[in-house]
Parts: C-alpha cells; sequence; structure tokens
C-alpha cells in the first residue's frame, strides 16, 4: 500500500554543514517530498573509511532518478540527483559533521513528482584528538559562508587534510601521518587530489587521489615534489618540484635550491615543463650576491616556491616564487616564461610593492588573486589577500580589492587565499591559526581560530557534493 | 601566591582545603563514580618559570636533555620524543611561563615552531623541520623579534614535560635538565570524591562541563587520565605537594583517545591497580593531552571508603 504522507520539514533553517541545494538538481535539503515506504528497497546506509561519510546503496520499485537528503548537527545538505532513471541506486553522503546524529532520508523523482522514504538514523565519531578544536570568533560572525573549506590543518608533527563547515566543525578529514600542503578536489568533486611531501626530505613526493570515502584511487610517485599541485583539463597534474644544483654566485659555489614544474600525465610519464633555474637565475644572480655576502648558510633556497593555478582562461600555469617575492606566468603546454609580477626582475608593471612575500595564487577571469604573507617586509606587516585586474595588453596591474586582518597581523608560515564561487573570499592565515572570510567590500565577516599550534596549509572551497 | 622551592624542581602545589572538606558521594553503587565540575574539582593555578640560555644564531646549536630527570610535576620523565622551538611575539618569558601554565597561548602568539621528533636525548637546529619542510632555525633565530621557547614533550605521556627558553648570543649546547624550569603550583577549592576501596571502578567524566579554572571543556577532550598515590594522610596533603611536589607519588596513567569513562584498573604503573586502598591520599588528574600545560585540566582529590 501507498502511503502518502506530507514530509516533516526536517530542519526549517538551513545553517550548518552546506545549506544550499544540491549542485544544479533542485534536491532540496529539506523539500517537500510524498513518503513511500515501499518505493524504497534494499536500503544499505553504511560508514566508509571516512566515518563522517556514509555510502547509501537501495533500489527502487520504479526507475527514477535518485538522491538523499541529509540533516544533522543543525543543519541539511543533499547530494545531486542520479544522472538517469534508475532502479539501482547509490550515493556517497559527504559533509556531516563529526559527533553528530544524522537523519538520511532517500528520494526518488518519478515523473517529477519526489518521493521518499523514513529517516535512517546514524551517527558520527570525534574528529582525532591530533586536529585542533576550531572555535568561531566571536567578533567575526557577521556571515555564514556556504560550503566547507578544504585545507590541510598542521598539527603536533603532521597535517591533516580537511573539511570544516562554517561552525568549525570538522567534516571530513584524512589522518594518516603526512604533510600536505595543499589539497584539490578532482574534476568530477567525488574526492581529492594531494602532494603528500612526506618524503620531501628524501627527495620525493607521491601525488595521490583519494575519494570521498577514503579509497585511494591513485598514487604516483614523484621525484623532487615539492609542495603544490594543480590540474588541467586533460587530466595533467602539474607539480611543483625542486632541483638542488651549484651554481657559481660572488665568484664562488653555491649549492642553491630552486623550483621546477613537473608534468604528471594521465599515463603516468613525467617531465621537467620549467625551471626558475634555467629562467630567472641569471637575472636574479645579483639577489644570490646579497644573500650570500648576508652570509646565509648553504644550500639556499632561492625561490622558495609556494603555489600553483591553472589559469583556464589564458592558458597558462601561475607559479608562486616566494623567495623572489615574484609570481609567474607560463604559458602552456609548453612552459615558456610569460611574465613576472614582482621582484627584481618584474615584467609586468605596478606590481612592486603589491606583491610581498607572497604564498599563494589564484587565477580569476580577468584578475590574479595574490596572498601576500609581507612577513618582514619593508611595507609593513599586515598580511592580505589582494587581488590585482591584470591588463595584459599592457602588462600592468592595478590593485581592485583586498581583504586585511584587523589587527594586521600575518603569518610566518604558510598562508593562502582563494576566491569562491560566491565571490566572497576565504583566507587560511597559515601559522595564525585563523580561517577568515571576506565579503566584496574587504570586510572581515566570519572567522574561526584554532588552538595553539594551528597552523592552515593552502585553502580551497567546495560549495557542494556530485 | 606562596613559591616555595622543592628539590628536585620548584614543584609547588599548596592545596588550599584540600582534604579537609566532607568527602562528596560518588556515584558508585556499583555503577560509575560520576565527576561533575559543580565544585568538586580542585582549582588550579600558579606560576611556570624557564632558564634562558644562550645560543649562537651561526652554529648548529644541539639542545640535549640526556641530564632531564623529572618532569614539570616532579615526577619521573617520560622520555620525551619531541622538541619544539616555538618563537612568539610580543610576549617576556614570565608571560610566556603564564600562557603556558594556563593553556592561553594563541596561535597568534606563534610566529612559527620548529620541531623535531626524535628518540635520542637531543635535536640540533639542522634537524628542526617545519611540516616536513627544511625551513631553517638559522632563517629566523637572532632574526625574529621573538621570544624563543623550547618545550620537550610526547614519549609515554603526551603532555609537556620540560622547557627553557633560548637567545641569540653565544653558545654551540644547550642543556635542558631538572633545573631549566621551575613551576609553582596554587590548587584550591575541591572536595573529596568517596570512591569505592579495593576494588576496580570506572570514573565518568561524560557529565564533566569545566575545568580547573572554570574553563568549558565544550569541544576539548580529556584524553589523558593520571593517578597519583602520595603516602600521606589527607591532612598533610598540602605540606607534602608544598615541599615535594608530586615528586614522592606513585603514578599511573591512561591514554582516552575516545570516550569519556574509564576503568580504573586499566591505568598502567609500576606496579598493578586493582583498587585504591584507603591509605594515603590519591589525586586523578584528567589531561588534555593536545594542550600545552603541564597541568590537569581537571584534577579530583578520591577518597576510597
Amino acid at each position: 500500500m501507498r502511503t502518502t504522507l506530507i514530509a516533516l520539514l526536517i530542519t526549517p533553517v538551513l545553517t550548518a554543514c552546506e545549506p544550499e541545494p544540491s549542485m544544479d538538481t533542485g534536491l532540496q535539503p529539506d523539500g517537500g517530498c510524498v513518503l513511500d515506504l515501499d518505493h524504497f528497497q534494499n536500503v544499505s546506509i553504511e560508514p566508509t573509511d571516512i566515518p563522517t561519510v556514509f555510502e547509501a546503496v537501495w533500489t527502487t520499485t520504479e526507475p527514477g532518478r535518485g538522491g538523499v537528503t541529509c540533516a544533522g548537527g543543525g543543519g541539511s545538505w543533499s547530494t545531486g540527483w542520479d544522472q538517469g532513471e534508475l532502479t539501482e541506486h547509490r550515493a556517497l553522503l559527504v559533509g556531516a559533521p563529526a559527533q553528530s546524529e544524522v537523519l538520511i532520508r532517500l528520494v526518488s523523482e518519478i515523473d517529477g513528482e519526489q518521493r521518499c522514504s523514513d529517516h535512517h538514523q546514524r551517527s558520527t565519531p570525534a574528529p582525532p584528538a591530533e586536529l585542533p578544536v576550531l572555535e568561531l570568533d566571536a567578533d567575526y560572525r557577521d556571515a555564514e559562508p556556504g560550503g566547507w573549506a578544504l585545507v590541510p590543518v598542521g598539527t603536533d608533527g603532521a597535517t591533516i587534510v580537511a573539511l570544516v563547515d562554517a561552525h568549525g566543525r570538522y567534516c571530513w578529514w584524512l589522518d594518516n601521518d603526512s604533510y600536505y600542503f595543499y589539497a584539490d578536489t578532482t574534476p568530477a568533486g567525488d574526492g581529492l587530489l594531494l602532494l603528500d611531501s612526506s618524503s620531501y626530505a628524501s627527495g620525493s613526493g607521491r601525488v595521490l587521489e583519494i575519494g570521498f570515502d577514503g579509497q585511494l584511487r591513485r598514487e604516483v610517485e614523484v621525484a623532487s615534489a615539492h609542495n603544490h599541485l594543480a590540474q588541467l583539463p586533460d587530466g595533467t597534474v602539474l607539480i611543483l618540484g625542486r632541483e638542488e644544483y651549484e651554481a657559481e654566485i660572488a665568484g664562488a659555489p653555491v649549492l642553491l635550491h630552486s623550483d621546477t614544474v613537473i608534468a604528471l600525465a594521465p599515463d603516468g610519464s613525467q617531465e621537467q615543463l620549467w625551471s626558475a633555474r634555467e629562467d630567472l637565475l641569471e637575472q636574479l644572480t645579483p639577489m644570490l650576491e646579497s644573500r650570500v655576502e648576508q652570509g646565509q648558510p648553504e644550500p639556499i633556497d632561492w625561490t622558495h616556491g609556494t603555489g600553483l593555478s591553472y589559469d583556464p582562461h589564458h592558458e597558462q600555469l601561475l607559479v608562486v616564487l616566494t623567495g623572489t617575492n615574484a609570481v609567474v606566468g607560463l604559458d602552456l603546454p609548453g612552459g615558456e616564461l610569460a611574465w613576472i609580477m614582482g621582484g627584481m626582475a618584474a615584467t609586468v608593471d605596478g606590481t612592486h610593492g603589491t606583491i610581498e612575500v607572497p604564498h599563494s595564487v589564484q587565477a580569476l577571469t580577468e584578475s590574479v588573486l595574490v596572498f601576500n604573507q609581507r612577513a618582514h617586509s619593508d611595507d609593513g606587516e599586515c598580511g592580505e589577500a589582494v587581488e590585482l585586474g591584470f591588463d595584459r595588453d599592457a602588462m600592468a596591474v592595478t590593485e581592485v580589492w583586498i581583504g586585511v586582518e584587523p589587527d594586521c597581523s600575518y603569518p610566518d608560515v604558510m598562508g593562502s587565499a582563494h576566491r569562491t564561487a560566491d565571490g566572497g573570499t576565504l583566507v587560511a592565515g597559515g601559522s595564525l591559526g585563523r580561517l577568515s572570510w571576506f565579503d566584496h567590500s574587504g570586510a572581515l565577516v566570519w572567522r574561526l581560530h584554532g588552538e595553539l599550534g594551528t597552523t592552515f596549509g593552502g585553502t580551497s572551497h567546495v560549495a557542494a557534493f556530485p | 601566591m606562596s613559591r616555595p622551592s622543592p628539590d628536585p624542581r620548584c614543584v609547588a602545589l599548596l592545596v588550599l582545603a584540600l582534604g579537609a572538606c566532607e568527602p562528596s558521594v560518588g556515584d558508585s553503587g556499583g555503577g560509575p563514580v560520576l565527576l561533575s565540575g559543580d565544585g568538586g574539582t580542585v582549582s588550579l593555578g600558579g606560576a611556570l618559570t624557564g632558564q634562558v640560555y644562550t645560543a649562537d644564531p651561526a652554529l648548529d646549536v644541539e639542545i640535549a636533555w640526556s641530564d632531564l630527570s623529572v618532569d614539570l610535576l616532579g615526577l619521573p620523565v617520560a622520555v620525551p620524543e619531541q622538541l619544539e622551538l616555538w618563537a612568539l611575539t610580543g610576549l617576556d618569558p614570565d608571560q610566556i611561563g603564564a600562557g603556558v601554565l594556563s593553556d592561553a597561548l594563541a596561535p597568534t602568539d606563534v610566529l612559527t615552531v620548529y620541531s623535531c621528533d626524535t628518540s635520542d636525548a637531543g635535536c640540533s637546529f639542522s634537524e628542526l623541520e617545519v611540516f616536513g619542510h627544511d625551513y631553517r632555525v638559522q632563517d629566523d633565530f637572532g632574526v625574529l623579534d621573538a621570544t624563543w621557547l623550547a618545550t620537550l614533550s610526547g614519549g609515554e605521556r603526551r603532555g609537556l614535560q620540560a622547557l627553557a627558553f633560548l637567545e641569540p648570543g653565544e653558545g654551540a649546547r644547550v642543556d635542558i635538565d631538572d633545573d631549566s624550569a621551575s613551576l609553582s603550583l596554587e590548587a584550591s577549592g575541591g572536595q573529596a570524591l568517596a570512591v569505592p576501596a579495593g576494588v576496580p571502578f570506572t570514573i565518568d567524566w561524560s557529565e564533566l562541563d569545566t575545568d580547573a579554572s572554570g574553563g568549558s571543556l565544550a569541544g576539548y577532550r580529556l584524553d589523558l587520565l593520571g593517578l597519583f598515590h602520595l603516602p600521606v594522610e589527607p591532612d598533610a596533603l598540602a605540606a607534602t605537594l608544598a615541599s615535594d611536589g608530586l615528586s614522592g607519588a606513585r603514578a599511573w596513567w591512561l591514554e582516552v583517545p575516545d570516550g569519556d569513562s574509564a576503568a580504573i584498573d586499566a591505568l598502567q604503573g609500576d606496579e598493578p591497580l586493582a583498587g585504591l586502598e584507603p591509605d594515603g591520599t590519591w589525586l586523578l588528574g584528567l589531561f588534555q593531552s593536545t594542550g600545552i600545560s603541564p597541568l590537569p585540566r581537571v584534577l579530583v582529590q578520591l577518597d576510597p571508603s
């Protein structure tokens, strides 16, 4: 017998883990649907290797598009719909906060009508003790960003990649005693691409692709990998690498480190796409001579690369070279040096003083977003996220947006900025242990802070899960 | 605030009224003994100071702790496995000591933290790293406008065991020993909690919502239990702690990564613990091992009867 009841609203106010409708499907986290208990058969909802993530598998008596809504921890969210009319369904439920009770409801869309199952209750465990407690800053909670911050959280001797919701709750974590400086979502949005730097000291790294269910899908060792990666549409992964060599500086041989870009093709082949040594060493030798004269111990890490960003609008790769105070643009696919913002060898006007100890870059349509650590700079010591409008014809930039912490602090380690799809800017404050959200005007409207020792790596943002 | 100088380390626990009250009755009638923050726990405060050592920024300075035998509480040291070197900004050593003791240091106080994981009793500057990468202490030490704090932690217990301050100067070696830091602790209030004598029982702190300083425990995990037995009667506890700290105590420990209860006979020490005998004085400390403070977040006197 088909039971028709109007479903109760699970949560009237959408506030926590991903309050928005899922993707562009129209599947509402708490939308009305007709309760149809008989329609949903063979239901299995089990935790995955990531204990806040559940895999739901079920069949339906009639074909339709399936999806799942979830509520828990004061918020609600949903998956996307199946891509076709099916009777066998599978969904991965990502986004539940740790230590919460989650109500899960299966939904079918058949002929424009939504039918739903009864609630299935599941609980999530506490996050690992190694993850620092995060607290909302009482002075900065004017807005509540949607989605999740994706960020490596530095703790006691390791970094744990985590998804953090607007309440500072951990919704996903990868705790495998490694070092990650940045994580990127896969093109399908169903997992993460990571560079494990835990073997950095021995001269290699591992590119890992891990599903949100915790399953390792791909693992490739990359010699001389450094700390960052970017993905190209064809599946190539570009990795910030490092090379060590000796060069004559101030009339004497000096051991140097500098960055490279390594291209990891989908077939697993690797090649060096670019080298700072080849393109920048000669013109920046005066800078190195100065460092040698100051007695900087060898090896001198003179480029200290800290970030990559693929620019699909101009088919370029942007590379942050903190050690040279610069962001460089490389033409793809060949890796030719196209321009330099900042530093002694700048080829772009207007970048002197606007790029100071940069630690991240994000290519936007006609601008770039840079996080300037500004540590030890002569121009003040306020870490900042700054958007620079980039006129490529004039080869000049102008500052169009800036977000600065009101207390003018700066991190000594890491720090990054990420412009989200809704126009907000998420700033990970590195060793300041802050995660901040700036609005369109540059005002700080939301901030989390962690316990002593908390360091946030390069951040990005996940608006919804497939 | 009393600042006695006990031996071997300046650990003074001045317990006011501790042991002087009639014991409260724990819910131990066959069930777990429940801890609550309603006046039952001891309030903690005090002062932590550290010696300042000089080190030459141009050298690969060795920081060693082979002569360290007792931790900040006066207990035998648990072989530290991690040295951390903190560059702290805007704070002098006294302020940092206070911040460490009360776990009040914030990430914004920290410019950077270098760490070294080792089973040896020392680390050199060149072995210190930041998240596995080769940041160099020499690039910051003597360059940053910072106060440098060296902390030792890890081992069987994860908490802080010793500390010292470094400043640029002369010297290629810093030896952290029992005299490198001085902890003077003031404890007040609290009510002895009645527990069954001579038999195992379970301690449950699920209803405990405030720490020893009255701060909220929401979101924090008390994940390390320490049980201490001092061979003195409760009336003599304050004087004993003031003169010797916990240095004369037998100690049992248990890591509790999940949950908020533990069977007392699961704690590990030099001798098995089947139950608490009604002699001497028993103290139970609940620690937050991820915090920097060497003190328990919660301290309770137990009264086996």
